[in-house]
């Protein structure tokens, strides 16, 4: 091969090596087809923690220093709640949601994808708890903070392509509410 | 698996070697830019961080989207450095891939390599990173799926309390804190990097971190042409409340997203854990079995005389030299097995013969070369072609001296210079070394010395009573037999011109040295 040849071979392939660079770094890719939509429900649960005590044993007292020989050990979780949601009549969604940690201890979270049909859709969520806290209460006062709300939603929705129908907590108006684009 | 993954590894270094043998042609194996990927990938990070520095100015975390979409309006500055940035940053991601290629095909990457093979993916790991923290702070549509989908896979982690995606659900906008996040994370990172870099070339005695003038010019010149000519567009912003569409996808970042986007996030997360432990694990799979690795150089310290060019040529600082416990006052040189890869290029520098992998000193190069002299001496007039068994030596690369005598060689940094000399003395008409390009020398730095010791007079330098005129040495990789061919045509065309010419009177090394070797042994 002459080296005149060789050169331009050479600057071709480098132009192509480098025209290749810039359309790899922008190659199409539809992440998300114009007939798909989102209902997402994403929000965190106002709760109410269950304590449940017991007087430790003597046998478990002795087994523990001095200092730390309390009278009785106290056990605390949230209350877990039913997830339903339900969609043009049809439930697409019944989870148990516990509290997060793995003592179940933290605050509860929600967060759902469900995949829908752009257009109308009677949606219905529902979030109540399972377990009443105020059973495991005496004090009236705590029986008030203790007291779990179930919340509900319950709504035409209609969704355009693409879009995300986010539902969430107000803490204000203490409801579920949808929150529509900017 | 390990029979897999050597297959593999023998399956990658096929194409490879026809692909250098080609570009070799085309650019000369100076400029070859696969044989520069390690340095070019160091350079290209150089210039994503120039050009960062000047996003920098212009980025504000209050408007992500909005200041990137102001730093592309700029027609004469922003827009180019923007594209430079990107297209920088995906060539060096390329490079890297490449010399990691590189490295797994030709069995560089278990034993004292483990540490550079290791440090390299974690590199290659920062470098991703860096890239992913650079996609999300324009916080366009790209962003918002790599931002998404990487959520999904920590919260597949059992280490947070509540689910990182809640950030990305669109309830209100994203707080500055994130992007400030990002961007310390993208700055951070780079420094993180140079760390690990440092770790990645400290067993090398003289790493090269910048490729050829010509190489890096190539490279930046023709990156820097490409973002005036096709700049990066902005893509949409990012909105949570929105599916994302049409992504422009950079695929040498976010090739995986694609591949998880219908995966569960621990699915991807575990795909992602298990590539990263096979990738981390290729040091154990690619190690030969104990009774086939090349064993450690030795020294023969009664032979030793403490010159320590076998510690200045070793490429590994595999050799140091420590005080003598016999009472001579030398230092002796030591070699540490941890290093050394047992290139044996200590033996071609040593003139006493006394260092070298067993087998493979000067020592046992002049007597096996004495048992192939005393079954066939060269005929008259036979040009003697030491090539590198890597190179055009190997018999698999199907290349045959026309004419002249195949004495295959470890490595052309290993070989003798005695040997040279003795091939002369035998009655060859001349010496062709075939080493391989001095970029793609397995032991790094073989066909360099190589050049000293023949003719810069580098300790174990050729005799100064050898004719250098019957001496060659020239470079082919083993996918170039036309390289070899005509480099040996040449030299035979230079002898042709010294036939009338008697050579020099040559003494018998081994003859020398017998008494020597005798009084050892």
């Amino acid at each position: 091969m002459r080296p005149r040849a060789r050169t331009a071979i050479g600057a071709i392939l480098t132009a192509l090596a480098t025209l290749g660079i810039g359309a790899a770094s922008r190659t199409p890719w539809t992440a998300s087809h114009a007939d798909q939509a989102l209902l997402r429900l994403s929000w965190r649960a106002q709760s109410a923690a269950t304590e449940e005590c017991r007087p430790l044993t003597e046998k478990e007292k002795a087994e523990l220093p001095v200092h730390m020989r309390v009278p009785e050990v106290c056990e605390t979780r949230e209350v877990p709640y039913l997830l339903q949601v339900r969609i043009d009549g049809s439930v697409v969604l019944a989870d148990t949601v516990h509290g997060a940690g793995a003592r179940e201890d933290r605050p509860i979270y929600v967060f759902r994808e469900t995949e829908l049909a752009p257009g109308p859709h009677a949606l219905d969520v529902e979030f109540a708890p399972i377990a009443d806290a105020r059973d495991h209460v005496e004090d009236d006062e705590e029986k008030d903070e203790a007291k779990a709300i179930p919340l509900e939603y319950s709504e035409t929705i209609v969704l355009g392509d693409r879009e995300v129908a986010l539902v969430t907590y107000d803490p204000e108006r203490r409801a579920l509410v949808r929150v529509v684009g900017r | 698996m390990k029979a897999r993954l050597q297959t593999l590894r023998h399956a990658a270094w096929r194409p490879l070697a026809a692909v250098d043998g080609t570009l070799n042609r085309l650019y000369g194996w100076r400029f070859n830019p696969l044989y520069q990927s390690g340095a070019l990938a160091v350079l290209l990070l150089a210039v994503v961080s120039v050009t960062g520095l000047y996003l920098l100015l212009f980025y504000r975390i209050g408007a992500p989207w909005e200041s990137v979409d102001r730093i592309s309006g700029q027609a004469w500055s922003g827009r180019w450095i923007r594209g430079l940035h990107r297209y920088a940053s995906d060539a060096a991601l390329v490079a890297v891939g490449v010399h990691a290629l590189r490295m797994f095909a030709q069995g560089r990457s278990w034993g004292p390599r483990a540490l550079a093979w290791i440090s390299g993916v974690l590199l290659t790991g920062l470098v991703l990173l860096c890239g992913w923290t650079g996609y999300v702070m324009v916080w366009d549509v790209q962003a918002q799926a790599l931002a998404v989908a990487g959520a999904r896979m920590l919260d597949a982690l059992p280490l947070f309390g509540e689910p990182i995606s809640r950030t990305f659900v669109g309830e209100s906008p994203m707080p500055g804190q994130f992007f400030f996040l990002n961007l310390f994370l993208h700055i951070a990172v780079p420094v993180g990097m140079s760390i690990v870099l440092w770790v990645h070339v400290a067993r090398l005695a003289r790493p090269t971190l910048i490729p050829p003038r010509g190489v890096w010019s190539t490279a930046v010149l023709a990156l820097l042409a490409l973002s005036v000519l096709w700049p990066v567009e902005m893509a949409p912003r990012a909105d949570l409340l929105r599916l994302p569409g049409e992504v422009p996808l950079d695929l040498f970042y976010a090739i995986w997203l694609p591949v998880v986007h219908g995966l569960p996030g621990w699915a991807a997360l575990a795909s992602l854990a298990a590539l990263s432990a096979l990738v981390l694990s290729i040091p154990l799979w690619t190690r030969p079995r104990a009774d086939r690795r090349p064993p450690a150089s030795d020294v023969d310290e009664r032979l030793c005389t403490g010159c320590v060019q076998c510690s200045l040529d070793c490429p590994y600082e595999a050799i140091a030299m420590v005080a003598r416990a016999d009472g001579r006052a030398e230092l002796l040189a030591h070699v540490d097995p941890a290093r050394c890869v047992s290139c044996g290029i200590c033996s071609g520098s040593c003139a006493p013969m006394g260092v070298g992998p067993p087998g493979r000193t000067g020592r046992d190069q002049l007597a096996d070369l004495r048992t192939v002299l005393s079954d066939a001496p060269p005929s008259a007039g036979q040009v003697v072609v030491l090539a590198c068994d890597r190179g055009l030596g190997d018999p698999s690369s199907g290349w045959r001296p026309d004419g002249a005598r195949m004495h295959p060689v470890p490595c052309a940094g290993n070989l003798h210079s005695s040997i040279v000399e003795q091939w002369l003395r035998a009655g060859a008409a001349g010496v062709l070394v075939l080493a391989c390009p001095p970029r793609d020398c397995w032991n790094r730095e073989g066909p360099v010395w190589a050049r000293e010791r023949l003719f810069h007079d580098r300790e174990a330098e050729l005799h100064r009573r050898v004719d250098r005129r019957r001496v060659r040495l020239s470079y082919a990789s083993r996918s170039e037999p036309w390289t070899g061919t005509e480099e040996l045509g040449r030299f035979r065309a230079e002898l042709s011109a010294l036939a009338g010419e008697e050579t020099a009177d040559l003494v018998d090394p081994i003859r020398e040295c017998e008494p020597a070797l005798e009084t050892v042994e």
